[in-house]
């Protein structure tokens, strides 16, 4: 028992002398605490565990932290409309419209380049209403997107649920301000990152096709 | 040719925009749901990583390297200044502590540390007036005194890049 001695020796110091021999070490009393090992604490050894981490996560590791889902009840709709109040001021700045403005109609002058910036717009943040669905319990749902991926967005109802919606298959209707634009799932197939860079393909011209 | 040129006259505005947007909402969800906010911050970095746009170093640095989370000292890090003790002889004579001061910064979610050397005398390139080319301002000024800090650091690192 090496560590009885050395327990004997530290409090030899403390204790007047007549009284060293009455003293009794039980060895059950004894905690020690971790990372007392000697070995380990040299400086060589912490110095290896310090390495740099990496920058990049681990798979494993990433579901450990919990980044890879969200549980159905891990976003509250107040913290949703906080998004969307954000997400309010970025559409008005990317379409460059202003609040009470009406989009110009197909006709109209300024119609393309608005049809462009709309396809390319964010999504995330924006208060979807499904109009038309295959299935038939998912239409009429109002929320909150707050995750989208290439098939599914994921919604934040009034009852704090997040529910996915397929996007294949559904009409959307976007509500921003007085303006609801219509976006059918089908052409919405993208994953959200690249739906910026991606470009956009024409609508099939059938006269040139015949 | 040259009228084709002159027409994008803020190339990747848009992106620029929607990542503005996207690190606004990040920073919104830090401390109410990190899940959240790593992953709107991530999508902010692959856009940036797709269109081939620099986000600003000062925006950068608000984002955990490891795994995006939007860092706020206190709720989702914690900011530690800290002093080399290899020269801590020469701090003695030194007036200036500042010198072998670091500042670390580590993310709650994945444990990543990042260390900020503290250098007063460290000029950063974007402060240098050398390195802004041109200066773009968008048409219209009412909602350009109401944009936050990021997108006007988002285009200044766009001024940077055109050059």
């Amino acid at each position: 028992m090496d560590t009885n001695i050395i327990i004997r020796a530290l409090i030899n110091d403390m204790i007047a002398l007549p009284q060293r021999n009455d003293m009794n070490i039980n060895s059950e009393h004894i905690t020690m605490l971790e990372g007392g090992n000697t070995a380990r604490n040299s400086s060589s050894g912490r110095r290896g565990q310090r390495a740099r981490k990496s920058v990049v996560i681990p798979r494993r590791q990433h579901r450990a932290l919990g980044l890879h889902t969200l549980p159905t009840t891990a976003v509250s709709y107040e913290d949703a409309t906080l998004i969307h109040r954000v997400w309010k001021r970025y559409v008005r700045e990317a379409l460059g419209i202003e609040q009470g403005d009406v989009l110009p109609t197909v006709d109209e002058k300024g119609h393309d380049p608005i049809c462009q910036a709309l396809m390319k717009m964010e999504l995330h943040g924006a208060k979807i209403k499904v109009l038309e669905s295959k299935c038939e319990t998912l239409v009429g749902l109002i929320g909150v997107v707050v995750l989208e991926t290439k098939n599914i967005f994921k919604i934040v109802s009034t009852d704090d649920r997040l529910r996915s919606i397929p996007k294949q298959d559904s009409v959307f209707c976007i509500t921003i301000g007085n303006i609801e634009v219509v976006a059918y799932g089908k052409q919405l197939l993208t994953r959200s990152a690249e739906r910026s860079v991606k470009k956009i393909k024409a609508i099939l011209d059938f006269s040139s096709v015949d | 040719m040259s009228s084709k040129k002159q027409q994008p006259a803020f190339q990747g505005k848009e992106c620029f925009s929607r990542m503005n947007f996207l690190f606004q909402a990040s920073m919104l969800m830090a401390g109410k749901n990190n899940a959240l906010s790593a992953y709107y911050g991530e999508l902010c970095r692959s856009i940036a990583k797709k269109a081939v746009l620099k986000i600003d170093p000062n925006i950068k640095r608000q984002m955990c390297k490891r795994c995006s989370l939007a860092l706020k000292p206190g709720i989702t890090a914690d900011l530690h200044a800290e002093t080399r003790r290899k020269r801590r002889k020469s701090l003695k004579n030194s007036d200036n502590v500042d010198e072998n001061t670091s500042m670390t910064l580590t993310c709650h979610q994945c444990g990543f540390r990042r260390q900020f050397i503290v250098n007063p005398n460290y000029n950063f390139w974007l402060d240098n007036e050398e390195s802004v080319v041109e200066s773009i301002t968008l048409g219209n000024n009412k909602p350009e005194s109401k944009q936050k800090q990021s997108l006007i650091s988002d285009k200044e690192t766009k001024e940077t890049t055109t050059k």
